[in-house]
């Protein structure tokens, strides 16, 4: 299990600081898998780093299964290579002057007490096994793929048998199959191996795939904390909402509350909400609906129906994207099994699905943890 | 569209086949034209001074009266005599001393500077790059004035009881070069160690590695090859050099080949086999140490410069962050300041005297008043700074020709014209000097060159040529050779694809190599000495005549002007050129 309180990152000081991370506290089950998901400099592999020892914080703690890893306040730090942890980099960190083997069985070369050398090589030969690589320990590391490299540096940090694996970005320098492939595997492996592992990534589709835990971090700080599902359906903020492609957001007013739902006038007309917290009537709302929150036509159906216009369409495969004008914003539609595609100019009448908006708070100080979530979703864990 | 859909598959009288055709044919002509040219240029220059060496090592009246005839009696004569091993034993001495204090001291303020807390950072870097630009000459000059026997420097080691320091020896000699060559281990210590990605000793740590396992089994072996590479190549720039050993060692009858070769070429008569076969020598070792350092060099590089490293990470030196202050401040000292200082103080004297308040009431500018009232020297600026702008502009023009060959072409031959360009690493000066003066007295050529200024510059220019390559040519390849083809759709010829695409693109590479190329012409003593005439003069040979002559505070004052033009000349270049990186 990891424990982080309060974790404060400040590069330099003075006026030409920079606060990488800010008040970040979080726990990870153990066996869980916990991603930090955000955009690029929103300080999740500077915490990565942090938990690894590979930095120190300016503030907060860590613990890993109990035992302080570091604590600023107090002035204790257990030197990364002290840490029983495993980790993989983003650009691998193959060493190019060693085998296959070599690699793999450095962590167990530097133990001490000493391993002794039959069981290095069974345990070697163990992990190579884990990940699929069973009968290239011979060969140089340099000779091999990017895909090879990458469960190389896996098979390299599970071989001592670490509490924690840390893993930065290991997906993004491989190509779409590819990486598709080595997610499935890697959650396969962290399952069956039931390791607490940390997950850095700026992908939401990886980060939605593989998480029991998704902390989604902006700026340095958490702006939300949750289940995939729950981050996918409910986001609790706006942030989170437009980062997971949630993209039609607007503004508007609580004209009616009842019971669970909620409904809120925009300026294009009403939208319904379910709602666990109670709403006062008369607030301002941000409100999010995805791109399939919508039923399309081509009359008007009448009644609450918003009229727009088609600027251009984009074809998926399993769906049509339409970028529909509606006074002076532009939304995004998704159709799905739509044989005949409507084109650009075409008059269409949108229908939103009732319940199908979301309420969302723009990014305010500390997180919004499950705790407080406010969407009927049941919570599966505590 | 539906029309080009139902033309027929004939040809169409529309289409301008025959015109592409020739198009074509012209358009490949045109560069081939400038291949052919560009290599025959470049071949000249490299293939002169080799062929001339190799002939005359093999003649055996070379340049003589009467008759002549190819024998190996030079080879025989002079790796068979009795003085010999005791010069090859002085040469191999010197250098390798050079070589390892220079790698280690400049291996370790690069860790130093790239990798830890070190303070002071900035005076580290000065202290590397401003010795690049002074020359050899002036830089051994200023040592033996510091460490004459009761002298500044040697009055502080008798002040902390160690032993004082006679410089002309072979302790002075490696001392001096030693000095004078840290800020180029340095620079490649640095460029080596700032691509090594990060992650890997990251992931030792991650692995348990402690840091001293972490240096011992990732660290060391992963530099050990780039290390090595680098020491090959001090190791033959140290055999290849003359200033210090003709300066300091000659006095002490510690004969480096070079000197030996200088020496045997001003006695009467000259042995122009002898020298040729010593000339041999210093080329094989050379070439030897080169093509190692390449292929150690090689190993490295590429393969540890993987992904992207994360903000750069230094170790915290803790209490040594003041041991490697100490450090760097000494080097600092010893590279830059007491050198410089020394040769303003002794620029002043009328007579040279060891810094004292009794020696400060003889302070005067008469050295500079003297400079500006003898035409010979004068006239030997003016020839130096005609000279360097010539080899700069020439090299920099031939450099960014053939860079452009070798890099944005697939010519067959491209592979010649790039090791012809680069092999003038392995051409010591000496060799240059020595075997362009026998091709020029000797061939046939119907301009006579010799004591001309033009010979030179093409001295100059075939020594600069590596250097140029080494900055314009991996500039050339970062520009994406998308940006030429999207100026050809845009309707470019390829003239104006190079003058309106590469040629701004690469203005910073070329400021850097023109700027290079006119240093290295600017300081260059060695070749020159064989080459100068009355009327050819140049600073260095002047300031060399000087100084045997013992007006050495004289000297003193051309240096201080010297290394004062070659500062503002780099400050006014890099001003009008964009940014530079010296020596990458």
């Amino acid at each position: 299990m990891i424990k982080v309180s309060a974790l404060q990152k400040t590069f330099g000081a003075g006026p030409g600081s920079f606060t990488a991370v800010s008040g970040v506290s979080f726990t990870a089950e153990p066996g869980s898998f916990v991603t930090l998901l955000g955009p690029s400099g929103c300080g999740k592999t500077t915490t990565l780093r942090l938990l690894a020892g590979l930095e120190r914080p300016t503030g907060g703690s860590i613990h890993i299964d109990g035992e302080c890893m570091v604590s600023a306040e107090a002035r204790s730090f257990v030197p990364t290579h002290r840490r029983p942890i495993g980790m993989v980099f983003q650009s691998y960190a193959i060493w190019p002057h060693m085998t296959v083997a070599g690699n793999v069985g450095f962590p167990l070369r530097v133990e001490r007490p000493r391993v002794p050398r039959a069981e290095i090589t069974r345990r070697v030969a163990e992990a190579l096994d884990i990940v699929g690589l069973g009968n290239l320990g011979n060969r140089m590391s340099t000779e091999l793929s990017g895909g090879q490299q990458q469960r190389v540096a896996l098979a390299r940090a599970l071989v001592r048998r670490p509490k924690v694996l840390l893993l930065d970005e290991p997906l993004s320098n491989l190509d779409a199959e590819l990486r598709e492939r080595m997610r499935d595997e890697i959650r396969e492996v962290q399952q069956r191996l039931g390791i607490t592992t940390v997950f850095v990534t700026h992908d939401q589709a990886e980060a939605l795939a593989l998480s029991d835990q998704v902390i989604v971090m902006e700026a340095g700080s958490i702006v939300e904390t949750g289940l995939p599902q729950e981050i996918y359906n409910f986001p609790r903020r706006t942030f989170t909402a437009k980062f997971l492609g949630v993209s039609n957001n607007f503004t508007g007013t609580v004209s009616e509350t009842d019971g669970g739902t909620a409904t809120i006038s925009t300026a294009h007309g009403p939208l319904t909400a379910r709602t666990a917290a109670p709403l006062e009537t008369g607030s301002e709302v941000r409100v999010a609906m995805r791109p399939d929150g919508f039923s399309i036509h081509r009359r008007d159906p009448g009644a609450d129906a918003w009229r727009g216009t088609v600027r251009f369409a984009t074809y998926h495969g399993d769906s049509w994207l339409y970028h529909v004008d509606i006074g002076d914003q532009s939304i995004k539609i998704r159709v799905i099994k739509e044989k005949i595609g409507l084109a650009r100019g075409d008059a269409i009448y949108l229908v939103p699905e009732p319940g199908a908006a979301i309420i969302t708070q723009d990014t305010g100080p500390g997180d919004v943890d499950g705790s407080n979530r406010t969407h009927p979703l049941e919570r599966k864990r505590t | 569209m539906a029309n080009a859909q139902q033309a027929p598959a004939a040809p169409s009288p529309l289409l301008p086949t025959p015109t592409y055709f020739t198009r074509l044919r012209q358009r490949l002509n045109e560069q081939n034209v400038i291949f052919v040219i560009i290599t025959v240029v470049i071949a000249y220059l490299v293939l002169v001074p080799v062929g001339t060496l190799v002939v005359a090592s093999l003649r055996s009246n070379f340049l003589g009266f009467g008759p002549s005839s190819w024998t190996l009696h030079n080879y025989s004569s002079t790796l068979g005599a009795s003085s010999f091993p005791s010069l090859i034993g002085t040469s191999l001495e010197y250098s390798a001393l050079v070589t390892l204090f220079a790698t280690v001291i400049g291996m370790a303020l690069a860790w130093l500077y790239v990798r830890t807390n070190t303070p002071a950072k900035w005076f580290a870097l000065l202290a590397s790059l401003v010795p690049l630009i002074i020359p050899g000459l002036i830089d051994a000059a200023a040592w033996v004035l510091m460490l004459s026997q009761n002298g500044p420097v040697n009055n502080v080691l008798h002040a902390v009881g160690l032993p004082r320091i006679q410089v002309y020896s072979m302790t002075g000699m490696v001392l001096v070069q030693t000095l004078h060559t840290i800020p180029l281990a340095f620079l490649m210590g640095m460029s080596m160690m700032g691509s090594m990605d990060r992650s890997l000793e990251e992931a030792a740590a991650a692995s348990g590695a402690a840091p001293h396992r972490t240096l011992r089994s990732i660290v060391f072996p992963l530099l050990r090859p780039g290390v090595l590479g680098a020491a090959l190549l001090i190791f033959v720039l140290t055999i290849s050099s003359f200033e210090v050993p003709q300066l300091i060692g000659v006095p002490a009858h510690e004969w480096v080949i070079t000197t030996e070769i200088y020496n045997a070429t001003s006695q009467y008569p000259v042995k122009y086999g002898t020298v040729a076969v010593l000339g041999m020598v210093v080329l094989v070792i050379a070439l030897l140490g080169l093509y190692l350092s390449r292929r150690l060099g090689g190993m490295t590089g590429r393969e540890t410069v993987t992904g992207k490293g994360f903000r750069p990470t230094t170790i915290d030196l803790g209490r040594w962050r003041w041991a490697s202050l100490v450090l760097v401040v000494l080097f600092g000292l010893a590279s830059l300041v007491l050198p410089v200082l020394a040769l303003i103080w002794s620029s002043l004297l009328p007579v040279y005297q060891n810094p004292s308040g009794a020696a400060l009431h003889e302070l005067t500018l008469s050295n500079y008043t003297a400079i500006f009232n003898t035409p010979t020297t004068l006239n030997a600026a003016e020839n130096t700074v005609i000279i360097s702008v010539l080899t700069g502009a020439i090299t920099t023009l031939i450099c960014v020709v053939a860079a452009y060959l070798l890099v944005k072409t697939k010519l067959r031959g491209r592979r010649v014209l790039e090791f012809l360009a680069t092999a003038p690493v392995a051409l010591p000066s000496v060799i240059i000097g020595v075997s362009l003066l026998y091709w020029y007295l000797a061939a046939p050529l119907p301009v006579h060159l010799y004591g001309s200024v033009t010979i030179l510059v093409i001295a100059f220019v075939t020594g600069a040529l590596p250097f140029g390559l080494r900055f314009i040519e991996p500039a050339f390849s970062q520009i994406s050779t998308e940006l030429e083809e999207a100026a050809a759709n845009s309707g470019a010829t390829r003239f104006q694809v190079f003058t309106r695409i590469y040629l701004p693109l690469l203005r910073p590479a070329l400021t850097a190599a023109f700027l290079y190329c006119f240093i290295i012409a600017f300081k260059e003593l060695t070749s020159a000495l064989f080459l100068y005439s009355a009327k050819s003069n140049v600073l260095a040979v002047s300031m060399y005549s000087m100084w045997l002559d013992g007006s050495y505070t004289t000297v003193c004052a051309i240096g201080v002007l010297m290394i004062a033009v070659l500062v503002i000349a780099v400050i006014l270049v890099r001003k009008l050129g964009g940014s530079i990186h010296m020596a990458r």
